[in-house]
């Protein structure tokens, strides 16, 4: 009698705590109100514990990896040397090109990413999870990021940010396979949409018209179209694969991002210009 | 349970959370891979505390990640409760001195709450989760788990003890805190 009253007392608990856990992912999904208020809060009550916590202890993780990988940064070293002076030159030649460019954007009234404030935000945190691939900076509402803003780095586009708490906030990774961005392919100018393919070092670019002629080592940009967060031109990556099957509505396109997610330190947040 | 080993466990939870988005979030991966602190935790809990505290333990635990992702609130809550019940019914016929028992049921709680996850995540309409790569992950993750295990489970153990000379545990399941 015991052992079976204990057995539906188990039941009983187990029940409530499923029933609560599926009630708080229903309201989630939805999009209930009060629950991003509680992770907001969640996350300005413990961001100063983790701040202490990696002031005393990064040091010594930093120093873990600098024995670990003297001789590959050795290496790194010379070889960004070496693309430095390459893209010294690049600048001169894209210096002209962007003020043209410049100037034909003023005429058509397109959105522009220097005419956007800039927040420069370092990267605190990677993600709390293996099946998410997002960043905290340490920059929120206080500094004035908000959420959707895009965030870049010279390279080109790292993403846009999802959430934000006071002082903090996340950045969804171009990466993340539920992020989606807008593009616009270099030279054929057909436009699709680059999703995320998660722990891969590629993205995909999607609904690329089949008939458009893309060749690897293209240069994909944010296209900047009508209600999407990020403004045009922003690079995203190089088209490192192309399979265009006969008959296929879309082409299967790989794009390698510029952005090396693994080395990410300082980013910049882009506040919408006051045009957009 | 008296309100110290509450206390313990609070804060062992503050210390999972702050752990998970600090020092394993930003470097201490293995294929870019990182344990699942709190479900080893619960885990661990649930083997000394068994099902019904299991659960619950889980569930605040899971809670308490769940603030921190962005997958819907109540997914880590759900999956690490349903894991921290099953050890506790399991752990009865485990023989508690085996050395092998902490890295065992690390893994094993590892999988399955990483199968847990992906499953309901999916079906709470995170198709993402329902990928190839989601496999590579539990298994890795479950391994390092495993691993983590030999500490976490030591610690789960001091933080549930009673002050001295008290008495704990659940109906039926009492032992005397040493």
């Amino acid at each position: 009698m015991v052992v079976y009253q204990r057995g539906n007392r188990r039941r009983t608990i187990l029940a409530l705590i499923v029933l609560t856990a599926v009630t708080l992912i229903t309201l989630d999904v939805r999009g209930a109100g009060p629950i991003s208020a509680v992770r907001g809060g969640a996350h300005d009550f413990v961001n100063p514990i983790a701040a202490a916590f990696d002031t005393v202890f990064s040091p010594v993780g930093d120093w873990i990896d600098g024995v670990t990988s003297a001789a590959s940064l050795k290496d790194e070293n010379a070889r960004l040397r070496r693309r430095l002076d390459a893209a010294r030159g690049q600048r001169a030649t894209a210096r002209a090109a962007t003020a043209e460019n410049k100037e034909l954007k003023k005429l058509l009234d397109l959105p522009f990413v220097e005419d956007a404030n800039s927040i420069a935000a370092q990267l605190v945190e990677g993600a709390p999870s293996n099946f998410e691939f997002t960043v905290q900076i340490g920059k929120g509402e206080s500094d004035g990021v908000g959420v959707d803003m895009p965030v870049v780095t010279g390279a080109g586009l790292v993403g846009c940010v999802l959430e934000v708490s006071r002082d903090r906030a996340t950045v969804l990774l171009i990466k993340d396979p539920e992020s989606g961005v807008g593009v616009k392919i270099e030279k054929s100018g057909s436009t699709g949409v680059v999703k995320g393919r998660g722990d891969s070092n590629t993205v995909r670019a999607d609904f690329v018209d089949p008939k458009a002629e893309v060749t690897k080592g293209e240069i994909v940009y944010t296209s900047g179209q009508q209600n999407s967060p990020f403004p045009a031109a922003i690079p995203v990556g190089t088209v490192s694969k192309v399979t265009n099957t006969r008959g296929d509505l879309q082409q299967d396109i790989l794009v390698k991002p510029l952005v090396d997610f693994s080395r990410l330190d300082y980013v910049k947040v882009l506040r919408p210009s006051s045009g957009r | 349970m008296t309100w110290l080993p509450r206390l313990r466990l609070a804060l062992l939870i503050l210390a999972v959370v702050v752990l998970q988005t600090t020092v394993f979030s930003a470097g201490l991966r293995v294929f870019g891979v990182m344990p699942d602190l709190g479900l080893v935790l619960t885990v661990a809990v649930a083997f000394y505390i068994g099902p019904e505290r299991g659960a619950a333990f889980g569930f605040v635990t899971g809670l308490a990640v769940d603030l921190f992702l962005k997958t819907p609130l109540g997914l880590s809550a759900l999956s690490f409760a349903l894991v921290g019940y099953g050890v506790g019914v399991v752990q009865g016929g485990v023989v508690r001195s085996s050395r092998w028992a902490a890295p065992i049921m690390g893994a094993l709680g590892g999988l399955a709450g990483g199968v847990l996850f992906v499953g309901v995540g999916a079906l709470a309409g995170q198709d993402q989760l329902l990928a190839l790569s989601s496999v590579r992950i539990i298994v890795i993750a479950s391994v390092y788990d495993a691993l983590i295990a030999f500490a976490v489970f030591p610690i789960a153990r001091w933080a549930i003890r009673a002050p001295r000379g008290e008495v704990q545990g659940w109906p039926g399941h009492r032992w005397v805190g040493r």
